[in-house]
């Protein structure tokens, strides 16, 4: 990202060239890009896909808002005392373990093909990396932090406010940086695997009935929308941190 | 890291199976398929049993150990170059960062169409997701701290001695890394594959028990994996360990 020259671009573009100059049109496997706009235009007329890109976009941004809530929440708490870290860590190492793509089909049994199945599976293993992140961040913390506010006579309130939310908040961007492109991820799985909404199910369809060129579009759209995620998630996280640098 | 027997701990994750037993038993848990502790137990022994869990690793852990080879090879060969030749990194990284962009789940249909419901798509799906960590850190790893080249340098050793004596050591934790995190990424897809595509290994298990009603057996399944998943990382990290002792102790990784 940082310093990566635009000019790395040209084999990705030549690539592309030379596979619309070269590819067959009616290929079942490798239709050159040029199909790949008229494969999906058919979603576009049936307003198929604006849908399908609003519920993707829900389910991964309700997902992330709880997984950081949650997750933020659970790791605060565990890092905050020696012994509830100690008693929670195997149960929480063994849930981590757990791939997200094992948890899919247990959660459409035990929830049903629903949105909020959806939601769950994404929840779970987005949660992660800002649990860990902000454990290690709390546990971590120096104690005259916390003794001068008590000193001071702060409420809880305010100590959790003022002083516990600003020192973790970096452990948390860091947490929601590595979770946010992994809940997309997981999101479009979900949407593959169980073919409940979004833009995952379209891409499973397109796939189930061959239509090649309509696979690669949806694809690149997907491909737009990670990227987009990446890019935002590091404004975000650069803007931030340059305003918390600012004000210490 | 002194290993401890965490026995606090350990009682904590048995509390959570015998309250999960009781919830379920009493009917306070009332969902349709949520099966009770016991329940999974048993649907671990009747897998066992009949040989099904047996033939659905080994199939699972065969793919993604394939995926995940060749794509340590070709990782670890194309990060190299791109680390160590600068003008092949300027003309080519971006191309590469736009293509990891590209969700690697929305992959799968694409292989699942190429490859067809074979053992070719599992194993094509676990090398993609699993080239792109040890890809991406043997280039970080293989940018040496320019002052190693250069006491290479006045030690006069030549290109190659430098190359074999200081930059690939300097990298060895980073593609360490890079090969731990491909393998459970390799693990996780193959998985994937097996769900939408090839109806095989413990993928279709899942899937396969949950539309037979058996939320017994597909928990245990569940549980195979999250082990399968531990276990890996373990081996790799041993061995690991063992072959590259003295440059990971270096770098602080082994303590």
């Amino acid at each position: 990202m940082k310093g990566t020259p635009v000019r790395g671009l040209l084999p990705l573009v030549a690539l592309l060239v030379l596979w619309q100059l070269t590819g067959d049109p009616a290929s079942p496997y490798f239709p050159p890009p040029s199909t790949w706009v008229d494969g999906v235009a058919p979603l576009v007329d049936a307003d198929k896909l604006l849908g399908a890109l609003g519920q993707t976009s829900l389910t991964f941004l309700i997902g992330l808002a709880i997984a950081t809530a949650l997750g933020a929440l659970i790791g605060t708490l565990v890092g905050a005392s020696r012994p509830v870290d100690r008693a929670l860590s195997p149960s929480l190492e063994f849930l981590r373990a757990l791939p997200a793509a094992s948890l899919v089909p247990v959660a459409a049994l035990v929830l049903g093909y629903t949105a909020q199945m959806k939601l769950v599976v994404v929840v779970l293993p987005a949660m992660w990396p800002i649990l860990l992140t902000c454990r290690s961040a709390r546990r971590s913390l120096s104690p005259v932090l916390l003794d001068t506010p008590r000193t001071l006579g702060l409420s809880r309130w305010d100590r959790a406010t003022k002083i516990l939310t600003p020192a973790l908040l970096p452990a948390v961007l860091l947490g929601v940086r590595v979770a946010a492109p992994l809940a997309l991820i997981i999101t479009l799985l979900v949407e593959i695997v169980t073919r409940v909404n979004g833009l995952g199910a379209l891409l499973g369809a397109a796939q189930q009935n061959f239509l090649s060129a309509q696979v690669y579009g949806l694809l690149t759209i997907a491909g737009v929308l990670g990227f987009m995620v990446n890019w935002v998630v590091t404004r975000a996280d650069n803007a931030i941190g340059r305003r918390m640098r600012g004000t210490a | 890291m002194a290993r401890r027997v965490n026995l606090l701990g350990g009682a904590v994750f048995v509390a959570v199976l015998l309250v999960w037993e009781l919830l379920v038993r009493t009917g306070i848990l009332s969902f349709s398929y949520l099966p009770p502790p016991s329940d999974v137990a048993g649907g671990l022994g009747q897998l066992i049993g009949n040989g099904e869990l047996g033939s659905a690793l080994g199939h699972t852990l065969g793919a993604a150990l394939a995926g995940w080879a060749i794509a340590g090879v070709l990782g670890v060969a194309a990060g190299s170059v791109l680390g160590l030749v600068r003008p092949v990194w300027t003309y080519s990284m971006a191309s590469l960062e736009a293509l990891r962009a590209l969700p690697i789940v929305a992959f799968v249909p694409v292989a699942v169409l190429l490859y067809g419901f074979s053992v070719q798509t599992e194993i094509m799906v676990g090398c993609y997701a699993a080239l792109w960590p040890i890809l991406l850190n043997t280039i970080s790893g293989m940018r040496t701290e320019a002052r190693m080249v250069e006491s290479g340098a006045v030690l006069r050793l030549s290109r190659a001695a430098v190359l074999w004596k200081i930059r690939l050591p300097a990298a060895t934790p980073s593609i360490v890394v890079g090969l731990r995190l491909g393998l459970s990424i390799s693990l996780v897809l193959t998985l994937v594959a097996e769900m939408v595509g090839n109806p095989a290994g413990l993928g279709f298990l899942l899937v396969e028990k949950g539309q037979a009603l058996q939320p017994g057996q597909m928990f245990a399944a569940v549980f195979v994996v999250g082990v399968s998943g531990i276990v890996l990382n373990g081996l790799v990290l041993g061995a690991a360990r063992l072959a590259f002792r003295g440059q990971l102790a270096a770098s602080g990784e082994v303590a």
